[in-house]
């Protein structure tokens, strides 16, 4: 395949959300790729005015506004001028997240690794992905902190997605250095490193670990609102919904409390208490 | 005075009338030439001609043919967006290299800023080779009755005229290569790109032309007139025809970033992705989206802050000057990780472009357990629906009641339930007032997103009054409020 027919997916890894990143041994990282196809986006802005022109030219012939012809004829012209762009779709019955690998620069040549990593997310949820003009599908991979077959050293990485049996779509190659050595101690009692740490646990599953990071924040500022949102989340997850609500109730008071002028409402948080408000309510339609 | 000093016989001058008139031409820029910043050439080639049996013909006394820009353009970088402002040069956007193609040619009015070096990258590695100079005026270094020079294109944009002129030679009209010159004489200036009706916009271009139906009709350089999509009195998309016509380089990243013109029927909005979103049902607004590769293609980031974008910043047409009306800003989509908040459009908006310092969106949260399945979408169909001055369908809720909020009819809640501005989900277990006291809401869980911008302030599904939503039984009439809703309507992009 040669550069020009290159499918319109642009790949974008990160580590720790980072276009590089220093990690210590007792620091978790993520790598994060997000796929998308931007050229369905554009595709998709440039037709919707042409589809709106064929609702009106429908709506005018019904309304005997129009002869057949000339509206069929209208009809052909506005799509004869749709831009087509591909579709593609990336994944199986193993799951897309299972087309993803990583690649680092190993004595000069590119090599796939075979680092310990675990899956922690992937959004849409489905085993296969369209890749259209609204979707954007990101997945999460996770190296534990203390992980025994953890890697040390600087790498030059990049994530390898593959779209189609014969399509291999590559992201940028970024920096990243795995370190033997622990956090210092200041840095691993911030705020944002035990959340760091907390989120990780979380997505990780291991729930009584996250909320441990969690406890810790909130000993040193009990009015930390992203640790009073993610002991919500930890709860829920454990099944516990009364100290959920009453975390995220907390939060919400919080968030009202730190930043009132902020112009658009915690939605997200709202929703959250309110789906645990209607838990009870048995005769919620489900979607 | 004596007799010695008698002056000697004075030389009796005779002018001797020149018997043969000379002219000379040039030929005509081709029809389909555009100007390209990446090392663009043309070849012009100019004769000279002797006037026989009342005609021009070929060839006439050899001269030295001199070739000049009689104008030029000079705008910064090489098109809209490229480079930033403080690294672009206004070199003379056409000139004459210096280079073996001109090794016959003295070059002269070097017209280089030579703090600036102009870019040798525009879109592929070295595909603008490096040079020193913007030669202006080539004469050849010996008497020739035809020669032929090479321009050289630094610019989307670039335009000029070109003139040939030789000692003793009247100027004859430019002829298209390849056939006999002009009868008559006349000014033999040719105009780079071909431009006849004046607009500095290359007649070949699609930009050159408005059109309604089969009628076409010159497009003032300097206007702005997009109308589709078509809203309230809100023609344009804050970049004049000239300016859509020198285009933009965009592409999701760097490797793939391409040059392109935009439509000046269609209104544009430019994007940089930094993580990688998409644009969710934001197409769904009729704008065109385009993407830039990177902050140096809108002239940088602002620094974050919950207010307008520092100025100068963020501005996709920052290298504009010729045939402008103002600054247009572009939009910058990040990733966020703020709590309790789907996204947020940080600036001092709901507003224009130029009021969205970036639009911020929490991917995590967006994508979490007992989110619907388009939360992600939505959000940021929704946030940049912000930037573009959409506003929500009404007012938030004002009061609780019995422990539950209560939603007032054209709030947030309101209007068409399919629209991504529209509060989904939010009124869950609410009460709504009905005028005979207090319902609560039945909705699903979750509530399916809006997947598109409302075309009207009618409310739909559980907003239009005896509706069957999912069995909600406060369904009532709930059309968004005063001017709100009908989001289609209220998008405007054009920031000045």
């Amino acid at each position: 395949m040669g550069s020009d027919e290159l499918p319109p997916i642009d790949v974008l890894c990160r580590a720790n959300d980072e276009e590089s990143a220093t990690v210590y041994e007792d620091e978790p990282l993520i790598l994060s790729v997000a796929i998308v196809n931007d050229a369905a986006a554009t595709a998709a802005s440039y037709n919707t005015p042409l589809k709106d022109q064929i609702k009106e030219l429908e709506r005018r012939f019904k309304a005997e506004k129009m002869e057949e012809g000339e509206f069929k004829r209208a009809v052909e012209e506005a799509e004869r001028r749709m831009l087509k762009v591909k579709i593609y779709r990336l994944g199986g019955p193993l799951g897309w997240p299972h087309f993803i690998k990583f690649q680092a620069l190993m004595e000069d040549a590119w090599r796939y690794v075979d680092w310990p990593l675990k899956l922690l997310k992937h959004h849409p949820e489905s085993l296969v992905v369209t890749l259209d003009a609204s979707t954007s599908c990101f997945v999460e991979f996770g190296l534990d902190p203390q992980e025994a077959q953890r890697p040390i050293g600087e790498f030059q990485v990049k994530a390898v997605v593959e779209i189609a049996k014969d399509i291999i779509v590559e992201s940028g190659v970024f920096t990243l250095n795995l370190l033997k050595k622990k956090m210092p101690v200041a840095e691993r009692n911030k705020e944002e490193t035990l959340l760091a740490k907390g989120r990780y646990a979380h997505k990780r599953g291991l729930y009584e670990e996250a909320l441990g990071y969690v406890q810790t924040i909130l000993k040193a500022d009990p009015h930390s609102l992203p640790a009073l949102d993610l002991l919500g989340d930890i709860e829920e997850r454990r099944g516990n919904l009364p100290a959920a609500l009453s975390a995220y109730e907390k939060a919400l008071e919080e968030f009202l409390k730190q930043l009132p002028d902020v112009r658009e409402p915690p939605r997200a948080l709202e929703n959250k208490i309110n789906r645990l408000r209607a838990h009870d309510l048995k005769d919620l339609p489900k979607e | 005075m004596s007799g010695k000093d008698e002056e000697p016989p004075k030389l009796v001058i005779v002018q001797v009338k020149r018997s043969r008139r000379l002219g000379i031409d040039l030929t005509l820029t081709p029809q389909d030439w555009l100007p390209d910043a990446r090392n663009g050439r043309l070849v012009f080639t100019s004769r000279i001609y002797e006037f026989k049996n009342g005609k021009w013909s070929y060839p006439g006394e050899a001269r030295k043919i001199t070739f000049s820009f009689k104008e030029v353009s000079k705008e910064n970088g090489i098109c809209m967006n490229y480079p930033t402002k403080d690294t672009s040069n206004t070199n003379p956007d056409l000139f004459f290299p210096d280079d073996d193609s001109m090794k016959e040619f003295a070059l002269d009015e070097d017209e280089t800023d030579k703090k600036k070096r102009c870019p040798t990258e525009i879109l592929r590695a070295k595909d603008n080779p490096a040079h020193s100079h913007h030669y202006l005026k080539a004469t050849t270094k010996k008497p020739v009755t035809e020669a032929t020079v090479t321009v050289r294109c630094e610019d989307y944009g670039a335009f000029g005229v070109l003139q040939a002129i030789a000692p003793d030679c009247e100027t004859i009209p430019p002829r298209e290569k390849n056939v006999e010159p002009s009868e008559g004489i006349g000014p033999n200036d040719v105009k780079i790109p071909r431009d006849d009706n004046g607009n500095d916009i290359a007649d070949r271009a699609p930009q050159d032309k408005k059109r309604f139906l089969f009628v076409r009709w010159t497009a003032p350089a300097d206007e702005d007139e997009d109308d589709t999509p078509h809203t309230d009195d809100h023609k344009g998309d804050g970049l004049t025809n000239y300016e859509e016509y020198r285009g933009f380089i965009v592409g999701k990243k760097l490797i793939n970033k391409r040059h392109i013109r935009t439509d000046i029927n269609n209104k544009d909005v430019f994007i940089y992705d930094k993580d990688n979103l998409l644009t969710g049902f934001f197409s769904e607004s009729g704008l065109i989206i385009h993407f830039i590769p990177g902050p140096d293609f809108y002239n940088g980031n602002s620094t974050e802050k919950d207010s307008s974008p520092d100025a100068g910043t963020q501005v996709i047409n920052c290298n504009r000057g010729h045939a402008s009306g103002g600054e247009q800003h572009g939009l910058r989509l990040v990733k966020i990780t703020a709590a309790g908040l789907y996204g947020y459009t940080y600036g001092s908006g709901p507003g224009l472009p130029k009021v969205t310092n970036r639009v911020g969106i929490n991917r995590d949260l967006c994508t979490g357990v007992g989110e619907p399945v388009n939360q992600l979408s939505a959000t940021i169909a929704h946030e940049l629906g912000h930037s573009v001055n959409v506003w929500h369908h009404g007012q938030l809720p004002s009061h609780d009641h019995q422990g539950v909020t209560s939603d007032p009819s054209g709030g947030v809640t309101s209007g068409n339930v399919s629209c991504v501005i529209r509060y989904d989900n939010y009124r869950r277990i609410w009460c709504h007032d009905t005028g005979a006291g207090h319902c609560i809401h039945k909705i699903p869980n979750p509530e399916p997103t809006g997947t598109t911008f409302c075309d009207s302030q009618d409310g739909t599904g559980c907003n239009a009054s005896g509706s069957d939503y999912w069995g909600d039984p406060c369904a009532t009439t709930n059309d968004a409020a005063g001017d709100k809703g009908n989001c289609k309507s209220h998008i405007r992009v054009k920031d000045w």
